[in-house]
Order: C-alpha cells, then sequence, then structure tokens
C-alpha cells in the first residue's frame, strides 16, 4: 500500500513538475495589451504578410559562410572506388546558427556533421562520402545541409567527378552508325590509361572473325600535350583507328574490339610468365554499328526490316477512323546514290495500294525519299494479314541504276468498305 | 532460513534495506513519471503549437509547407519568418510561440508607407533585438483555448483550406517579380501540387529518361521511382482532378547505342504520345543512335502534329522538325523550343545530324516564339545548369528554363537565376520525377497596362513517381509489345549473335557439372536466388507478372548463366534461350569463377590433364575474397540492388548467404 502511495505521489510530483517546467516555457498567459491588432490593418492574422526580413541588420541570427566551394570536384575516380570530402562551414553572424544534413541525392552519399550547433564564429567541418558507382561516366551527388540561416535555409554541397577504371575509352561505345553494304567505313577512338604503368599494345582484333578479317588496325600514341589538360590523372593515350571493307552482312553489329597489351617493365620471359603467355590482359572495346543495304528504310514501330533486305510495313486492322496513309522514308546509301534515281514500280493489290515517292533530299553520305503508302478501300472488306506468302500488300521501289537492286515493301492490312 | 529464526538486530537492517529500495524504487519511479508526464506535455505542447526556439525549420506535417526560424534571439524564443507561400500557417505559429515575458524578447514591427509603384504588400521591417520592456512594443499573445484532436484537426484543414484560397487569389506576377521570400525559400522543402486550386493550365515537365523506362523491380518496386506506367497513372489523376496538361519532355529517352535501344526510343516516343506530351527535345544519347532512328519517331509534316521540338537540332533538313511550338489551351498560349549543349555530345552525329550553336538558335527561336505572343515562353534544356543559366541570361525572354542532364535532383522550389528573369527548374535522371508547373490565367477582369503583369502566375512542384502511383494498363501494353518485340527480333536481330568469346578463352558447362564436385557449394548456391534468378523473369512476381523479360538482355545478362552483365551481351557458350541452355538456367558458378569447362574436363575421370595444367586450371577458376565484392557488384549495382552498397552489406548480410570455399 505504501509502495502504492510513494508511486502515486511520484506520478503527482513528476506530472506537476513537468506542468510547471512545460508552462513556464511554453504556456499561454493574458497579453499585456490583449490581441496584437494594428490600426485594425495588421493582426494575428496577416501579419506575416506585412514582414520581410531586415536581412542586413547586424547580429539578428546565426549567419553560415561556406568556406570554399560548394562543389568538389574529385577528378578521376575508379568505379566501386570509395571518397570522401569535408566542406567548412563558419558561422559569421553573432547568434547561435543550427545546422543539420538534409536530403542527400543518394544513399551513397553520407554527410556528417562535427557539430549541429555553432556559436558566432566557429567552424566545423561537413563530411560527405561516396562510392563511385559502377557503369557510369559522370558521378555527381549532393548533400543539403540546413541551416537556421533565414538567408540561406539550405546550402547545397556537391561532389561531381569522372568514373573511370584502369582505362578509359572514348567514346565508351565506338559506333559507325549505319552503312551501306559496299562501303568502307571507319571507327575512330581513344584508350586512356590511368595506371600507374605504361603499357604496350599488341596486335588488335575484333572478336568476330569475319570483322577482323576486313579490318585494317592502326593504333598511335597520343602526344601528352594533347590530353593532359583535360585527362590529368591518365598517364597515356593511345588514338585506334580502325578501317573496314565491305563484305559485312546486312544487319546489326554488336562486338568487341580487342586491344591486348603487355605492362611495361615487366619481366618476360621468365618460366612462371610464360606458362601465363595466353591470359595476355586484353582490352575489350564495344563496338556496335548496323549494316545496311544501298537501299534501305527508316524502321519505325511498325516498318520492320526483313533479313532478307526487305520490309514489312503494319497497318494492323483499320477501323472507319484511321488514316489509311502513313509516311515512310526511303535511304540511299553507298557510293552509287548521286548516280541512281528511285521510283515505284508496282502495287500490289492493284488498286488497293498505292504509294508515292517525294522529292528527294541529300545530305551527308544518304539521299533520302519521303514515301507516303495508301490504301484505297473497295466495296468489300480486304484483308492482307500475312496467313501466307502471298497474304501481304506489295510495294516495289526500283532505281534506274542497274547496280542498285529494286527492293520490296509488303503491308499487312485489313481494312473495311467506306 | 526463515525471517523468525534471525537475530533481532538482523530483522531491523533487513527492515531498513527494505526501506531504503523501496525509496530507491520510489525515487526511480518519480524520475521515470517526471519523464513521462514531460514527455506527455511537451507532446501535447507541440500539438498546439509551442515548439521549443532551438529546434531546427521543419516541415508542418501533412501540410508539406516549412517555416524558417530566426534563432537571433535570446534562448527559449523564437520569431518564425515566413515566406507568402505559407504565410496563413506562420499566423498562429507566429502567435502561439511568441512569448509576452518582454524582459528576453522583444519584437518591433514598423509599418512605412507604401510606396506607389510598389506591388508587393506593406513594406515592413521586423527587428529583433534583447532590448529592455520599456523600449519596446510587444506582440501580444492571444491567451491559449484547449483544444481537442479534433479540433485541432479541423483547426488545421481550416488553415489550408484558408492558404489554398489566399494562393489562388490573383497576385502580382510571380514569374515576373520574385520575391525575396520565394528566393529564401527555395530548397527548404518540396510543395505539394494536392492542396493547389486547379490551375488553368498545367505544365508537366519530365526528362532524361535515360534508358528507364520502367523500374526493373529488382531491388524492390517501393524502392525505385520513376518509369512511364507510373507517370501514366499520375497524368490520369490529374486529368481525372480536372486540370488540362500540357505534358513535355526535355528529351534523352535512352542510355546505350544499339538495336534495343533504338526499339526502346520508338517505345518510348510512343508512351510520350500516348500521355498526349506535346513537345519533346533531344539529349546526347539520343543524337548517337543516328538520323535513321531519330527521323523515325521525329519527323513531322506540321509543327502541331509534331512531338519533338527543337531550336539547334536539325534531323537532316530543317523541315522534319518544328523549331518551335505554340500550344493553346484554356486561353493560356505556351510556347516552346529546346536546346541541346552540343558540348554533352559524346559521338559525332554525323553530316546528316546538325547541332547549331545555341545562342543564335536561341535568339531565332525567342524571336519566332514572340511573334505569335504567348503568354509563357519555356525553354526546355539539356545540359549542365551553370550552361543553362548562361544562356538564359544571354538570350532573355524564356519565363522558364527547364534543364535536364544536369548535376542533382530536381530542387523544391524553381531557381532564381543571376541577373535573368527566368526562373529555372531541374528534371533530375532516369524519369524519377515529374516537375508540375501550375499557371493561373489572371482574371479579365483585370486589364493591366503593363503587359508583363498580364502573365499568369505560376507555382511549381516536383512529383516523384513512385510505386503510389500504380502502373497503368496502357503502359504495361506497351511494356509487353517492348518485350514482345525484344522476342520477335532475337538475339541476332539485336545484333547479339554470334556471341563473342569470354576473355578467357574457356567455355560455359554449367552449374550442374560444377556441382559434381563441389557439392557443399552447390547446396549452398541451390539455397539462394542465384538459383531462380532465371525463373524470377520468366514469371516475374507479383505486378510485374504479366510481361515475362526472358527476351530482355538488360534483364537476361544477370539472370543467366554466361553472359556479361554490364555491357548485355551473351559469351560463346553461354546462355542463348529457355530450350537450349538448360544447363545455364539461374546466376550460376561460373558468372563469377569464369568459364569452367576445360577446369572440368582437367577434373574428369579419365582425364590425361597433367597435375601442372590441372593446378593451373584450379588457380584460374579462384575469385580470391578482396576480388569478391566487385564481381558481385557488376550484378549487384545500384540500381539493382541498393542494399548491397550499405556499408559492410557483403562482409556482414551478402556474403554469409553464399559463404564457400575451395573444394567444399
Amino acid at each position: 500500500m505504501r509502495f502504492l502511495i510513494c508511486v502515486a505521489l511520484a506520478a503527482f510530483l513528476g506530472a506537476a513538475g513537468a506542468w510547471a517546467l512545460n508552462h513556464n516555457r511554453f504556456g499561454y498567459r493574458e497579453a499585456k495589451f490583449g490581441p496584437f491588432d494594428l490600426a485594425g490593418e495588421v493582426n494575428i492574422d496577416n501579419v506575416t504578410e506585412h514582414v520581410t526580413f531586415k536581412s542586413e541588420g547586424p547580429g539578428l541570427y546565426g549567419s553560415v559562410q561556406l568556406i570554399g566551394e560548394s562543389r568538389f570536384d574529385f577528378g578521376v575516380m575508379a568505379p566501386g572506388a570509395e571518397g570522401e570530402h569535408l566542406f567548412k562551414v563558419k558561422n559569421v553572424g553573432q547568434k547561435e546558427l543550427n545546422l543539420r544534413i538534409g536530403a542527400s541525392t543518394c544513399k551513397c552519399t553520407v554527410g556528417d556533421l562535427d557539430k549541429s550547433s555553432l556559436q558566432p564564429g566557429e567552424e566545423t567541418d561537413v563530411k560527405l562520402s561516396w562510392t563511385v558507382k559502377q557503369g557510369v561516366r559522370e558521378f555527381s551527388q549532393s548533400a543539403q545541409l540546413i541551416t537556421t540561416d533565414p538567408k540561406s535555409p539550405a546550402v547545397t554541397l556537391e561532389i561531381i567527378g569522372k568514373v573511370v577504371g584502369d582505362f578509359e575509352y572514348v567514346p565508351d561505345v565506338w559506333t559507325f552508325n549505319e552503312v551501306a553494304t559496299g562501303e568502307y567505313f571507319e571507327i575512330i577512338g581513344e584508350v586512356y590509361n590511368y595506371t600507374d604503368k605504361r603499357i604496350e599494345p599488341g596486335e588488335l582484333s575484333f572478336s568476330n572473325d569475319k570483322l577482323t578479317e576486313l579490318a585494317e588496325f592502326d593504333i598511335q600514341r597520343i602526344p601528352e600535350s594533347e590530353f593532359k589538360e583535360v585527362r590529368e590523372t591518365a598517364i597515356e593515350g593511345f588514338r585506334v583507328t580502325t578501317k573496314v571493307a565491305p563484305g559485312l552482312r546486312q544487319g546489326a553489329i554488336s562486338q568487341n574490339l580487342l586491344l591486348p597489351f603487355t605492362w611495361i617493365g615487366e619481366e618476360e620471359g621468365s618460366s612462371d610468365d610464360a606458362a601465363e603467355s595466353s591470359d595476355q590482359p586484353t582490352l575489350a572495346i564495344p563496338t556496335r554499328g548496323r549494316v545496311v543495304g544501298s537501299i534501305s528504310m527508316i524502321e519505325s514501330s511498325k516498318l520492320k526490316g526483313s533479313p532478307g533486305g526487305g520490309y514489312q510495313y503494319d497497318f494492323g486492322k483499320i477501323s472507319r477512323d484511321d488514316s489509311l496513309t502513313a509516311k515512310t522514308f526511303v535511304v540511299l546509301k553507298g557510293k552509287e546514290r548521286d548516280n541512281t534515281t528511285l521510283r515505284v514500280g508496282k502495287t500490289a493489290p492493284e488498286g488497293v495500294v498505292q504509294a508515292t515517292l517525294g522529292e528527294p533530299k541529300s545530305r551527308g553520305s544518304m539521299v533520302l525519299y519521303p514515301l507516303t503508302l495508301e490504301l484505297i478501300p473497295g466495296k468489300d472488306p480486304i484483308e492482307r494479314l500475312g496467313k501466307n506468302k502471298d497474304d501481304y500488300g506489295k510495294v516495289w521501289i526500283e532505281s534506274d541504276n542497274p547496280l542498285v537492286s529494286k527492293m520490296g515493301i509488303v503491308l499487312t492490312f485489313a481494312i473495311q468498305p467506306r | 532460513m526463515s525471517l523468525e529464526s534471525l537475530p533481532t538486530h538482523q530483522t531491523t537492517a533487513s527492515i531498513v534495506k527494505r526501506h531504503l529500495a523501496l525509496a530507491a524504487v520510489s525515487a526511480i519511479t518519480t524520475l521515470a513519471w517526471v519523464a513521462i508526464a514531460a514527455a506527455v506535455f511537451a507532446l501535447t505542447s507541440c500539438l498546439v503549437g509551442c515548439v521549443p526556439a532551438d529546434s531546427l525549420p521543419v516541415s508542418e506535417p501533412g501540410d508539406e509547407q516549412f517555416s524558417v526560424k530566426m534563432p537571433g534571439v535570446a534562448s527559449g524564443n523564437s520569431v518564425i519568418a515566413e515566406g507568402e507561400m505559407s504565410s496563413e500557417i506562420a499566423a498562429p505559429q507566429l502567435a502561439k510561440s511568441t512569448k509576452t515575458d518582454a524582459s528576453t524578447v522583444a519584437v518591433r514591427l514598423n509599418l512605412v508607407s507604401q510606396p506607389a509603384d510598389t506591388e508587393t504588400s506593406i513594406e515592413n521591417s521586423i527587428e529583433t533585438a534583447t532590448e529592455t520592456a520599456s523600449d519596446v512594443e510587444v506582440i501580444p499573445t492571444p491567451k491559449g483555448k484547449p483544444e481537442s484532436d479534433a479540433a485541432i484537426r479541423e483547426a488545421k484543414l481550416a488553415r489550408a483550406l484558408e492558404m489554398e484560397r489566399k494562393a489562388s487569389e490573383p497576385k502580382p506576377p510571380s514569374i515576373k517579380a520574385p520575391s525575396i521570400k520565394a528566393d529564401l525559400l527555395a530548397g527548404a522543402e518540396p510543395e505539394t501540387y494536392k492542396t493547389w486550386d486547379m490551375p488553368t493550365l498545367t505544365l508537366v515537365f519530365t526528362g532524361n529518361q535515360h534508358g528507364y523506362i520502367e523500374p526493373c523491380g529488382c531491388t524492390g518496386l517501393e524502392r525505385q521511382k520513376g518509369g512511364v506506367a507510373r507517370r501514366f497513372s499520375f497524368l490520369e489523376t490529374l486529368k481525372q482532378k480536372g486540370w488540362t496538361l500540357v505534358p513535355m519532355d526535355v528529351g534523352n529517352q535512352v542510355r546505350r547505342f544499339g538495336q534495343q535501344a533504338t526499339i526502346k526510343l520508338q517505345q518510348s516516343a510512343r508512351a510520350l504520345t500516348e500521355m498526349n506530351y506535346q513537345a519533346v527535345g533531344f539529349g546526347p544519347e539520343d543524337i548517337r543512335l543516328g538520323v535513321g532512328d531519330l527521323l523515325a519517331v521525329a519527323a513531322s509534316d506540321s509543327p502541331e502534329d509534331a512531338l519533338y521540338v527543337s531550336a539547334n537540332v536539325v534531323l537532316f533538313d530543317p523541315e522534319m522538325l518544328p523549331q518551335t511550338k505554340v500550344v493553346e489551351k484554356n486561353g493560356i498560349k505556351v510556347g516552346v523550343t529546346s536546346i541541346l549543349d552540343p558540348e554533352k555530345l559524346t559521338v559525332d552525329p554525323g553530316a546528316e545530324v546538325i547541332i547549331s550553336d545555341m545562342v543564335p538558335s536561341a535568339q531565332a527561336a525567342i524571336k519566332a516564339l514572340s511573334a505569335k505572343s504567348p503568354d509563357f515562353k519555356v525553354l526546355m534544356f539539356y545540359g549542365k545548369e551553370e550552361s543553362a543559366e548562361k544562356l538564359v541570361r544571354e538570350v532573355p525572354g524564356f519565363d522558364l528554363v527547364v534543364v535536364a542532364g544536369g548535376y542533382g535532383e530536381p530542387t523544391y522550389q524553381p531557381a532564381a537565376i543571376n541577373d535573368s528573369e527566368t526562373k529555372m527548374i531541374l528534371t533530375g535522371a532516369k524519369g524519377m520525377y515529374a516537375g508540375l508547373i501550375g499557371l493561373y490565367a489572371k482574371p479579365a477582369a483585370e486589364p493591366d497596362a503593363n503587359a508583363s503583369a498580364a502573365k499568369p502566375t505560376m507555382k511549381y512542384a516536383r512529383v516523384a513517381l513512385t510505386h503510389e502511383f500504380a502502373d497503368a494498363p496502357e503502359m504495361r501494353g506497351l511494356m509487353k509489345d517492348y518485350q514482345d518485340q525484344l522476342e520477335s527480333i532475337g538475339l541476332d536481330g539485336l545484333g547479339l549473335m554470334p556471341p563473342i568469346p569470354h576473355s578467357s578463352g574457356n567455355k560455359f558447362v554449367g552449374t550442374a557439372t560444377c556441382g559434381k564436385c563441389h557439392t557443399e557449394a552447390l547446396e549452398v548456391w541451390e539455397g539462394t536466388s542465384h538459383a531462380y534468378a532465371t525463373d524470377s523473369i520468366v514469371e516475374p512476381p507479383e505486378e510485374r507478372g504479366d510481361v515475362p523479360r526472358h527476351f530482355d538482355p538488360e534483364c537476361i545478362s544477370c539472370h543467366v548463366t554466361g553472359w556479361n552483365p554490364q555491357e548485355y551481351y551473351p559469351y560463346e557458350s553461354g546462355y542463348t534461350s529457355l530450350e537450349e541452355s538448360t544447363h545455364l538456367l539461374g546466376n550460376g558458378c561460373e558468372n563469377c569463377h569464369g568459364p569452367g569447362a576445360e577446369h572440368s574436363a582437367a577434373e574428369a575421370e579419365g582425364s590425361d590433364a597433367s597435375s601442372d595444367l590441372r593446378d593451373q586450371l584450379r588457380a584460374a577458376m579462384r575469385l580470391p575474397m578482396d576480388k569478391a565484392r566487385e564481381k558481385c557488384m557488376e550484378c549487384h549495382d545500384l540500381d539493382n540492388s541498393i542494399d548491397f552498397h550499405e556499408p559492410d552489406a557483403f562482409e556482414d548480410v551478402y556474403w554469409p548467404q553464399v559463404e564457400h570455399y575451395g573444394l567444399e
């Protein structure tokens, strides 16, 4: 019983004490001069509309100053590497300044504050640490420092830099876009070495034998003066030029250019190394492009190329409100492009499928013909849904140049009479 | 031993001890009650608006507005300085949190006469100082009265409604004359669009999708933002509220180069069309695909029909797409153009794609737009923020510049640009956010000789496209078409055949072969998700179950055995299909240890391999611990396995799940 009385007494005293403490600090009291009202114009409901900071006023609040830049460029880091940087902030106001770390763009950027409250004139470090992502070229993360400085409620701190492994390929994927069969083409790229050892490049090749057969490689060391300004930490660079002769089949190409190398300065010919000769380090540089015929079309979600070099346009089932026309482009490439004129050949079913070539336009390595495909409805429903090889509409694009063969387009559609 | 059997002095000592113990318990209980009571009271105090003065600025729960506290007063007192956007909330707080104790705080409100040419409210200054009561006027505080929870909620709701009403009232054009308050508030907390009055017209900005047409779900859909399916749903929710939308995208739909990227660009353009996007710009990765792929999505017969618009990108011929576009809805004309910073290009675009200088292009665009007298002019800019700021300083006239491709996430508020009247917002990366610009037309009853004052007023909110927005069936259908397209074109059509030899020159044999000797390691593997990695893309779990992804190289590469996980291509003898590669299902041993055909053949019964060769092949298969983490990260990257990147996660969580050694 006494125990319970003691507990109740303690509870009462505790609650009373807490209430008194809080009431003294936060409680409401009758205002001395009644509710705030100034000439009937400014009252508690609209006072903030009339308030602006007298921000130049001396000593009214803590004021944050970032010592140094808000953006830290770490230069170059390897994927997966971890880094950290200390930003320094100072309270240049004459009152206490409170700080906390706000949102950061990613979990890999973590803010750490030495002190969360700064007296006037006091400084503190803000530590940002990060882990560099795999598979990105540029790193950028930020974190916000939230302050009680009304002039700078949030200070954004940024970490930026480039992400490269031991070697950087420029560009990251070496492309040759679209080339015509029968055309030579070049692939040019650069390789930079960020290790602490120089390399001696070996014999270049592609990961595909056919491509290697057709290719001629050239690799040149890039003078330091050409890359040091941008790639300060790279110790050497190479420019690789590959000329590929005609002979590739049409279609997309996705292969690697293989650059084997040896480390300069490593002992060669020792018995241990000899056993590992087949494990020569090799850089695999992604190489992409597409080989198309002399006549091709610009593919879209409705127009697809077929392995034989033709194309298929899918109108689908056309309702009464749908358009009966489709606009596409025919492309002429290759050395004969300027000696060739295209025209529409036969269409089938005659009277149902119409095709019109617009005025050609030439730029760079291609000539572009707008092609309009149109379906003419009849009295009966017409279907060409590709159920067998004859179940298509057809359009032939012919050339006046015997060196440029014609191209076929098949159409699938179902139209109602209109 | 019983108590009765003890000598008397021992019993007395025991009683004293018991009393001491009781006193101690009472003291502890007292302290506990004090703490609890204090906590209860503090909580109650907070609920009615009393916040300790030394706390930091925080948002008001539920309303997502925020206040800035000015702690430049004596300890225990605070003045809340508030921007116009949240003034309605601030007022009661100011009243309630300002004490009448004049000995510790003094607040003086000085009214000055309003300058005739000032559009803003009466200019005042509020000064605080630790002065004596004799030379200050004190803001009196009305007496607090007890409120029930319901009353508090009602009061908050009423304040919110009042705030919304006031926010919707015509105001001086914040676009033209951004107040210091708006700048002050930039970057503290995001504003929510949910409390807005319905804008006359709402511009929706996205950008830099960068290949992330949907969140893959590998690390949990609830933890991944973005995707066209959520974006579609978000736009639908706005439309259902009756909002009129003009969606626009700054560009850069894809990340990679090749046939899959081409298909992704086409499907992205289709998604943008279905979401009724009115203008789309170009990013450097779009340009890298080449003129053919770009014309397929961007060529148009007329500006009205055009999806893409660019002031400085010409695809083959200037007639292929418009340089500017004006969209008129609900009486507001919005002019828009886009610029791609040539510095962002990673490859030469070729002679068929012309990227012109930014300044003359922007000048020509603003001239063309101005001729059509739009109410609001937008520049979509792909490049760094600094470049965008520099450009709009050199080419004035845009009300808003929307930047993608720079650093950082979208800011909480539009940023002011020094020496420019243009405001700037960011889209962020990977299409994770949508930026809303609510435009409010000036009422016709307020004719104003000043043309700039007739501009619509603007509000901004950034919206994270989280799993809060369900996947729209329309876009799920599109994703299915995308996967079907990948299936029909096949690995050959994607340019991935013939496969590339592994750098070791070796061939893959499959996990079952490894497990013949490494029996314990196989058992461990079978108990992990690695063993079911392929199943999870053939029959994706939960809401993604409708679209299998085992024809998508970007998924296959980490869910089968024998692919390059970062470049998304198969190795020779690696997985090609469910039917032909039954031994390579799951993320098997060889993905980390390398292809094991030679090693397993050398170890097989009857092998004539020398012991030296066997040793070499065994050594080649070893993956030392110091390399293991890096190897894992080829699949467990930040996009697909964010937990893996927590400190010590590899050592404490992931490695223990797959721990195995040598021949075990």
